[in-house]
C-alpha cells in the first residue's frame, strides 16, 4: 500500500512537471520584473502585445534578421507579427539585441 | 550551439541559466546545470594549475609560435566563446590556423587603434574639463595618458549585449559609462556571447567595427547644441575588470591561445560618457505611462517636446541604426502646472551611428505620439544653420572618413525637408529613412502626401 502510494506520488510529480513544461511551450510572456508590466504574450505562437509602441514598431518595421541568421528564418530579412516565425525571431533576435536587460524575463 | 562557459561561471541561479539557454534553443535541466557548473569550476582549477606552472615563458612572450601542436584541424566546437557568430565563423574559416591568424590581426588592430588616438587624447586632457572629473575618480593619468582604474570602481553592466561598464566613485555612486572599443558587439573581446574575429558588423550593414568609441564621441560633439547626448569623450583606461577573449576560452585552448596570440591586454581605448542618474529607458518609461492608463495625448504631454524634437534631429544627423527605445533615457526634467512629471530625453548608445551608406535608419521615436507634431520653427532654424563643411571636418577628425559621403548626402536632404512647413517629425523621419533606397532621394524630397508616398514606396519594393 505504502509502495503504491509512493509510486502514485512519483507519477503525479512527473505528470505535473510534464504539464508545466507543456504550458511553458504554449504560453509565455515577457515581463518587466520591476513593475510587473507584461510587454508581450505568446499563446500557441500568436503574439498579443501589451505595449502599444512595441506593437506599432513590429507592425511597421518588423524584426530585421541579420544576414548571418537568415538561413534560420527562411532567408527573410524581416519578420512581422503575422509570420509563423515571429515568436522565434522575437525570442532569438529582438530580445537579445534590443531588450537585453535583467529586468525583463520570460515567464510561463 | 554550445553554452558559453563564462555564462555558466557567472550564473548564480537555475532560472537565469534557463533564460539564457532558451535564447539558444537549448534546454538545460537542473542536474545538467549543476554538473556543468561543477565541471567548469574544476576546469578553472586545472587551468589555474597549468598557468601557475607554465606562466613564466608564456606571459612574457606574446607572439611566440613555437607550439608543437597543429592548428590545421577544422573548426567544430566554439572553444573561444564567440557565441552568436560561431555558425558564420565555421562557414568563413576553414581551419583553426586561419581563425588564429584573424584573431591575431584583430588584436594588433586593437592596439594600433588605441595608440593612434593617444596623442589626441593627451591634448584633450589639458583642454576639456570633463577629463578633470574623470581624474577625480581615477587619479592623474600616467605620463602617456592612461588612466589606471581600480577594479572595485568598475562594474560590468548587465544590460545590453556590448561590454559596458559603470565607473563609480569611492562611495559607490555611478559617475561614468565606459565602453571599450574591443568589447562592442561583434568585437573580439566582447564577453557577452557576441564576439567575432570580423572587421565588419554581422548585425548591421555598413558599420566598420572597432570605431564605436569614435562614433559615441562624435555623436556628442555633433549634438552639443541639441543637448540630448550626455557628455562623452575618448580616453585610454587600464582596468583588470575589463574582459579579454582569453577569459572565455576553454581551458586547453587558453594555453594554446597564450602561446599563439599573447596574454591579456587590458589597456583599452574607450568612450567615457557621463552617467545620467535617476533615469530609466524610454522603453520602460513608456510602459509605466501605459500601465497608468494614459492616452496617447496624455503621454505626448508628459514628454518634453523640445528634447523630443532635438533627439529626432540628432537621429537624422547621425543616421543611427540602433535607435530603439532602450537606447533613449528619460529623466525628471520639470513639472507641469498640475504637478505631472515632464520627462526629458537623452540619447545613449550611439556606437552604431554614422553608417557608410544611408541605410537602416532606426528611429523608434517615430512611434510616439509626439512625432505627429510639425517640426518647430526653432528646429527648422537649427537645421538650416547646420554647416555641412563643419560636420564633414568633425567626422574626419574622428577617423570616420568612409561615412562622410553619406553624411553630406543626408544633411543636404534634411535641410531641404526642414524648409517645408507642412511636415511632421514622423513624415521627416519616414522620408529620411528612404535615402538609401532606389530613387531614395527623389522619393524623400517628393511633394506628394504621406499616404501617396507610402504607396509609391510599396510599389518600388514590389
Amino acid at each position: 500500500m505504502k509502495k503504491s502510494a509512493i509510486q502514485f506520488a512519483i507519477t503525479l510529480f512527473f505528470l505535473s512537471t510534464l504539464f508545466a513544461i507543456q504550458q511553458e511551450e504554449v504560453s509565455m510572456k515577457l515581463v518587466n520584473t520591476r513593475t510587473g508590466f507584461i510587454v508581450i504574450e505568446f499563446k500557441h505562437g500568436t503574439p498579443q502585445f501589451h505595449d502599444r509602441f512595441l506593437e506599432a514598431e513590429m507592425k511597421e518595421r518588423g524584426i530585421s534578421i541579420p544576414s548571418n541568421r537568415r538561413a534560420d528564418f527562411d532567408g527573410k530579412d524581416s519578420i512581422y507579427p503575422n509570420d509563423p516565425l515571429f515568436q522565434q525571431a522575437f525570442e532569438e533576435i529582438y530580445v537579445p539585441q534590443t531588450i537585453a536587460s535583467s529586468y525583463y524575463q520570460w515567464q510561463p | 550551439m554550445p553554452i558559453n562557459l563564462t555564462t555558466i561561471r557567472q550564473c548564480p541561479t537555475v532560472s537565469e541559466i534557463r533564460f539564457l539557454t532558451k535564447e539558444r534553443e537549448q534546454t538545460l535541466y537542473v542536474s545538467q546545470w549543476l554538473w556543468a557548473r561543477q565541471t567548469v569550476h574544476l576546469l578553472d582549477a586545472i587551468t589555474q594549475l597549468q598557468r601557475s606552472t607554465n606562466v613564466q615563458n608564456k606571459r612574457h612572450s606574446p607572439h611566440v609560435r613555437t607550439a608543437n601542436f597543429s592548428t590545421t584541424q577544422k573548426l567544430s566546437i566554439d572553444k573561444w566563446g564567440f557565441g552568436w557568430a560561431w555558425e558564420s565563423i565555421i562557414r568563413d574559416f576553414q581551419t583553426e590556423e586561419s581563425l588564429y591568424a584573424s584573431i591575431l590581426k584583430r588584436r594588433q588592430q586593437i592596439v594600433e587603434c588605441r595608440e593612434s588616438w593617444r596623442n589626441y587624447i593627451q591634448k584633450q586632457q589639458s583642454l576639456d574639463p570633463f577629463y578633470y572629473r574623470l581624474e577625480k575618480l581615477t587619479g592623474s593619468p600616467s605620463a602617456i595618458g592612461t588612466h589606471q582604474v581600480s577594479a572595485d570602481q568598475m562594474t560590468l553592466s548587465t544590460e545590453g549585449i556590448s561590454g559596458t561598464y559603470f565607473l563609480s566613485d569611492r562611495e559607490g555612486t555611478k559617475r561614468f559609462v565606459i565602453k571599450p572599443i574591443d568589447e562592442d558587439i561583434d568585437c573580439l573581446n566582447n564577453g557577452k556571447g557576441f564576439s567575432s574575429p570580423y572587421t565588419s558588423s554581422t548585425i548591421r550593414d555598413n558599420i566598420t567595427l572597432y570605431r564605436s568609441a569614435m562614433r559615441e564621441t562624435l555623436s556628442y560633439e555633433i549634438g552639443k547644441n541639441l543637448g540630448v547626448v550626455p557628455h562623452t569623450a575618448l580616453a585610454i583606461l587600464d582596468c583588470s575588470a575589463f574582459n579579454d577573449q582569453i577569459d572565455q576560452l576553454l581551458p586547453d585552448e587558453r594555453v594554446r591561445y597564450e602561446q599563439f596570440i599573447g596574454c591579456h591586454n587590458l589597456e583599452k581605448l574607450c568612450s567615457v560618457q557621463e552617467f545620467i542618474p535617476n533615469s530609466k529607458t524610454l522603453f520602460e518609461g513608456l510602459q509605466d505611462l501605459q500601465a497608468a492608463g494614459l492616452s496617447d495625448d496624455e503621454i505626448e504631454a508628459r514628454i518634453d517636446q523640445r528634447d523630443f524634437e532635438n533627439a529626432n534631429i540628432l537621429q537624422w544627423l547621425t543616421y543611427d541604426t540602433d535607435g530603439h527605445l532602450n537606447n533613449f533615457l528619460v529623466y525628471h526634467k520639470s513639472t507641469d502646472s498640475i504637478g505631472n512629471e515632464i520627462l526629458g530625453i537623452k540619447k545613449i548608445d550611439n556606437g552604431l551611428a554614422f553608417p557608410e551608406k544611408n541605410e537602416q535608419l532606426r528611429n523608434n521615436l517615430r512611434y510616439l505620439p509626439n512625432a505627429n507634431c510639425l517640426l518647430s520653427e526653432e528646429g527648422r532654424t537649427q537645421i538650416a544653420e547646420l554647416s555641412i563643411e563643419q560636420l564633414t571636418e568633425q567626422m574626419k577628425q574622428f577617423g570616420l572618413d568612409e561615412s562622410v559621403d553619406a553624411l553630406r548626402q543626408r544633411v543636404d536632404v534634411l535641410k531641404q525637408l526642414a524648409e517645408r512647413q507642412d511636415l511632421t517629425l514622423y513624415e521627416i523621419d519616414y522620408r529620411m529613412s528612404l535615402i538609401g533606397k532606389q530613387n531614395g532621394i527623389q522619393l524623400a524630397l517628393s511633394q506628394v502626401s504621406q499616404n501617396a508616398l507610402e504607396q509609391m514606396v510599396k510599389e518600388v519594393v514590389k
